[in-house]
């Protein structure tokens, strides 16, 4: 019963964004495309926006209860779950062909989308599948990238969907999507310049997820890097916490002398 | 001791840093250097590290607070 009555939200809505897009093309309306971002100053900034979703993931690891919570390295375990889980992410990827589709708007769109739900409710995070599975099936439809985004925008402005994103979370229980090095390697995947390098950088992160030991030809290096920085900046930022605690500790277990400060 | 004091020791010892960066590079070209250099530096940045810690610990202070991966790397 209340699948059905999700079902009918998600149909209403996809009903919304396929009027919005009707409007759009019979209005004959510009669509503005964003100018084109430097390579490289949109991989800076998709590096930080990780970081920052790293960061937020560990300092909400007990609030959530799900994600990866933990920096690789800090536990064997939590490793190897991310690394199976990260595998599986990018296997279910590389099975849709419709990545060439994305740009990078679309991405921020569902990101915000995203944010603004697991700030809403921090124990539901199926609203990326949901948005990804709408967007989607409007390509599928025939509307361009820009078109669709256009349209989630104006339906923004008005506050439609974030309207009905509430209900669709409250709905029922999540899935569950693994924010987290996962995250980083998918968003990677998301950006047109990465698309094109899906089958290295798949190769690179299979490689290196699942440890095989043989050399794997082809990879594209600044996209390596780009993922190597991340994982740097991680392990530096624990080194960081590392010494922080120790600091804490120090303190706790030394008791202060009667003239020190 | 100032900000300049600091910085001309760090420019002191990136000097000697190059020369020790450039002498790997000599020792990986022979054959069988490769994994004494990889330990020389290991101990090496075993130590830095150690004694980043121990004078964090010491003072009270994060020495690694406010610094930034990426703003090192590419400022």
């Amino acid at each position: 019963m209340e699948d059905l009555a999700e079902e009918e939200r998600v149909r209403a809505l996809k009903e919304d964004l396929k009027n919005e897009l009707l409007d759009m093309r019979a209005g004959e309306r510009k669509i503005e495309h964003m100018p084109p971002i430097q390579d490289r100053q949109t991989r800076e900034s998709l590096k930080r926006e990780i970081i920052k979703e790293l960061r937020h993931c560990e300092e909400h690891e007990n609030e959530y209860g799900r994600g990866w919570g933990k920096l690789p390295g800090n536990d064997r375990q939590d490793w190897e779950q991310l690394k199976r889980e990260l595998v599986s992410e990018i296997r279910g990827s590389m099975n849709s062909s419709r990545l060439d589709a994305y740009d990078r708007q679309l991405l921020d769109v569902m990101r915000d989308e995203i944010r603004a739900e697991m700030r809403a409710n921090p124990n539901n995070f199926h609203a990326r599948e949901k948005t990804r599975d709408i967007m989607e099936e409007m390509q599928e439809m025939g509307y361009a990238p820009g078109e669709i985004l256009h349209a989630v925008q104006q339906l923004q402005k008005r506050g439609t969907i974030r309207c009905r994103f509430s209900e669709l979370m409250n709905s029922r229980e999540g899935r569950g999507f693994k924010w987290g090095l996962g995250a980083a390697i998918l968003a990677l995947l998301f950006l047109p310049s990465a698309a094109k390098s899906l089958k290295p950088v798949t190769k690179w992160a299979l490689k290196e997820t699942m440890e095989a030991s043989e050399r794997v030809q082809g990879i594209i290096s600044n996209l390596k890097e780009d993922v190597e920085d991340i994982l740097a900046e991680a392990q530096f930022e624990r080194s960081r916490n590392i010494i922080d605690d120790e600091i804490r500790t120090e303190g706790e277990s030394v008791p202060a002398a009667p003239n020190e400060k | 001791m100032s900000a300049d004091a600091l910085h001309d020791k760090l420019v002191a010892a990136f000097s000697l840093l190059k020369e020790a960066v450039d002498t790997t590079v000599e020792i990986k070209k022979k054959e069988d250097g490769s994994k004494q250099a990889a330990l020389v530096w290991e101990d090496f940045l075993g130590d830095f590290w150690e004694y980043i810690r121990l004078k964090s610990r010491e003072s009270g202070y994060n020495l690694l607070a406010g610094v930034s991966f990426f703003r090192s790397k590419h400022n």
